[in-house]
């Protein structure tokens, strides 16, 4: 009995050792998560930054070129593309570091729309013919997951499209109930497609569609 | 649910290294007996007349002094040439009884034994030459009322087959620790011998159990026996070979576990049972709850997935293969590596389990994709067979042999 009860505490200190070393692991992990998530939203901020300053440029010195700025803009949305998802997936699993994805989500939020914003304005300004779309989705809704791979299809075949991912279930900024409200958005997925709204799963020749007809 | 999961994932974990420390707990010594004691086999028989030659050749071919040695064949009304056969053997009793199944054969055959020591054995079995000398010098401890074979599978067939060699191993290795540590709670039909005089003491086999060997073993240990295995001693037995007599004999053995925890409830967190009443039993139940709750889990996780990547095919079409890419290197970084932690260790450790129990039966590793598909459905029938037998249970269907 006496060994029993040795085996007893020894199986159940090996047991805690196990969970202290998935504890320290999953926060070692968390951290990483967030520092990678962090290191690149910086460098897209440095980007945006950048792209923003060279328009001051030369809105006041004039020799504007559309072709580099359209490059700089799509440039800057795929980055912004690729990160979203791992953003959304790394706060879910987020253990400690809940302050930090706030700060994280945020940020990449409002990246988005002053990118989508820039975007159009380029768009407009220079013509571009280039076909952008907001969308609108639920990280729970499996709809809207669907949703997302078909616009990732065409973001990766398609060369004159970029999309601007928005949770639409964000709140901890202002700006999307806002943005919300102008477009009319009460669902998930609503696509935004050259202005239009388009509510419900839609698909790909639907969007190549409607982007077509409103080019 | 996450919470739950990780929570389960630690028991079993713990579980596990509990045993896997009793693989290097040393076996107590065994005695020596100073003669060779009468014994004697009982074999119960319905019906077996493609398999009873064999079964009585293997026990009058037993390395043991013959004149030590009773064989009993109880026919229990058998409708085919059983008798006959029995009758052609010199020096094999032969007892004939109205069918009353197993258990009152077993204790006619008790009632009319000579021997010191009963071995029952299946009709449809065999057993090693020397299982007999191996196993029964452990009677020399008097605390020691059953000594049981380790069993494997004879000549596997089919793939259900050969997931029972694998198993059989397995459950031979289970009942070392378990006999280490005073626990094992299972006397099979299979060349489990029992102290004669014990067994009539507590009433010999309970007729109307459809698990009379767990019920015995239980009833053997309440009574403050033990129950030992010796893993030089090897029966062989002819397990099932089709799924659905597979899930028949399971269903058996499960209600006859459901119905005898209950007749023997008051074991169970009972110190008086040592760790049987305050470990293993209790660990038991655990185990096969969180079995079954993280099959029916996992059940619901690749529904769930195998629905999403049907409804993707239908409304993606062409573009779902499209779709498909390498996974970026940051997927890594999104495991939950607190919840995968126990689990690949756990697997770890099973496997290293499965090499010891391979080397304890003196095994080469046979049939490798029956071991690789066991490992991937082992939980899964199991907590169908449990929740199948729950189910009858409730239901009060009856309990049929």
């Amino acid at each position: 009995m006496v060994e029993h009860k040795s085996l007893l505490a020894k199986a159940f200190i090996l047991t805690a050792l196990i969970f202290v070393i998935g504890v320290i692991l999953g926060f070692y992990l968390d951290s990483l998560r967030s520092d990678e998530a962090l290191f690149n939203l910086r460098n897209s901020e440095l980007d945006a930054q950048s792209y923003l300053s060279e328009q001051e440029f030369f809105e006041e010195f004039g020799g504007y070129d559309c072709t580099i700025a359209g490059k700089r803009i799509d440039d800057l949305s795929k980055q912004l593309g690729e990160l979203g998802p791992y953003i959304v997936n790394f706060e879910r699993k987020n253990l400690f570091k809940q302050e930090d994805y706030e700060y994280l989500l945020r940020k990449y939020f409002l990246m988005e729309v002053r990118t989508y914003t820039q975007f159009t304005k380029l768009n407009r300004e220079c013509g571009l013919n280039k076909t952008l779309i907001l969308y609108f989705f639920d990280p729970e809704d499996s709809v809207s997951e669907r949703q997302g791979k078909i616009l990732d299809v065409l973001v990766r075949e398609s060369i004159g499209l970029s999309v601007f991912s928005i949770n639409f279930n964000y709140g901890e900024d202002p700006l999307l109930e806002a943005i919300k409200i102008y477009y009319g958005v009460n669902e998930t997925p609503t696509l935004i497609i050259q202005g239009k709204k388009v509510e419900g799963f839609t698909s790909l020749e639907k969007i190549e569609e409607i982007a077509g007809a409103n080019q | 649910m996450a919470l739950l999961l990780i929570i389960l994932m630690y028991l079993s974990l713990f579980i596990t290294f509990y045993w896997i420390q009793v693989i290097f707990v040393k076996d107590s010594k065994i005695g020596k007996l100073k003669t060779f004691p009468k014994v004697t086999v009982a074999i119960p028989a319905y019906n077996e007349e493609s398999g009873i030659a064999q079964t009585i050749s293997s026990v009058l071919s037993l390395d043991y002094p013959k004149n030590k040695l009773e064989i009993i064949v109880v026919d229990d009304g058998s409708t085919d040439k059983t008798r006959e056969i029995v009758a052609g053997f010199k020096n094999v009793r032969l007892i004939t009884q109205r069918q009353a199944g197993k258990a009152a054969a077993l204790n006619n055959a008790l009632r009319n034994s000579n021997g010191e020591f009963f071995a029952c054995l299946d009709a449809d079995s065999r057993v090693e030459k020397d299982a007999l000398k191996n196993l029964i010098h452990h009677f020399s401890d008097k605390e020691v009322a059953s000594v049981i074979a380790a069993i494997k599978v004879e000549k596997p067939e089919t793939l259900w087959g050969k997931f029972q060699w694998h198993e059989y191993l397995m459950s031979a290795f289970a009942r070392r620790l378990m006999s280490r540590v005073n626990s094992l709670n299972m006397t099979p039909g299979v060349f489990s011998f029992y102290r004669k005089e014990v067994l009539s003491s507590v009433g010999g086999f309970d007729e109307k159990n459809i698990t009379e060997d767990f019920e015995i073993a239980m009833r053997l240990h309440k009574n403050g026996y033990k129950v030992k295995i010796e893993n030089k001693s090897v029966g062989y037995t002819n397990a099932p070979q089709k799924f659905s007599s597979l899930v028949k004999q399971r269903e058996r053995w499960a209600r006859g576990y459901i119905y005898n925890g209950f007749k023997y409830k008051e074991m169970f967190f009972n110190k008086k049972y040592g760790i049987l009443g305050t470990f293993h039993l209790p660990v038991t139940l655990l185990t096969l709850g969180i079995l079954m709750f993280t099959s029916i889990f996992t059940i619901f996780k690749l529904t769930n997935f195998m629905l999403n990547a049907l409804f993707d095919i239908i409304e993606l079409k062409t573009l779902f293969f499209r779709l498909i890419e390498i996974p970026n290197w940051l997927f890594i970084l999104t495991l939950d590596y607190i919840l995968y932690l126990p689990i690949i260790i756990g697997f770890g450790l099973a496997l290293y389990s499965f090499y010891k129990a391979r080397g304890l039966a003196r095994e080469k590793l046979r049939y490798p994709f029956a071991f690789i598909a066991y490992l991937a459905y082992f939980g899964f029938f199991h907590s169908y067979v449990w929740l199948r037998s729950i189910t009858k249970e409730i239901a009060k269907a009856k309990r049929i042999w």
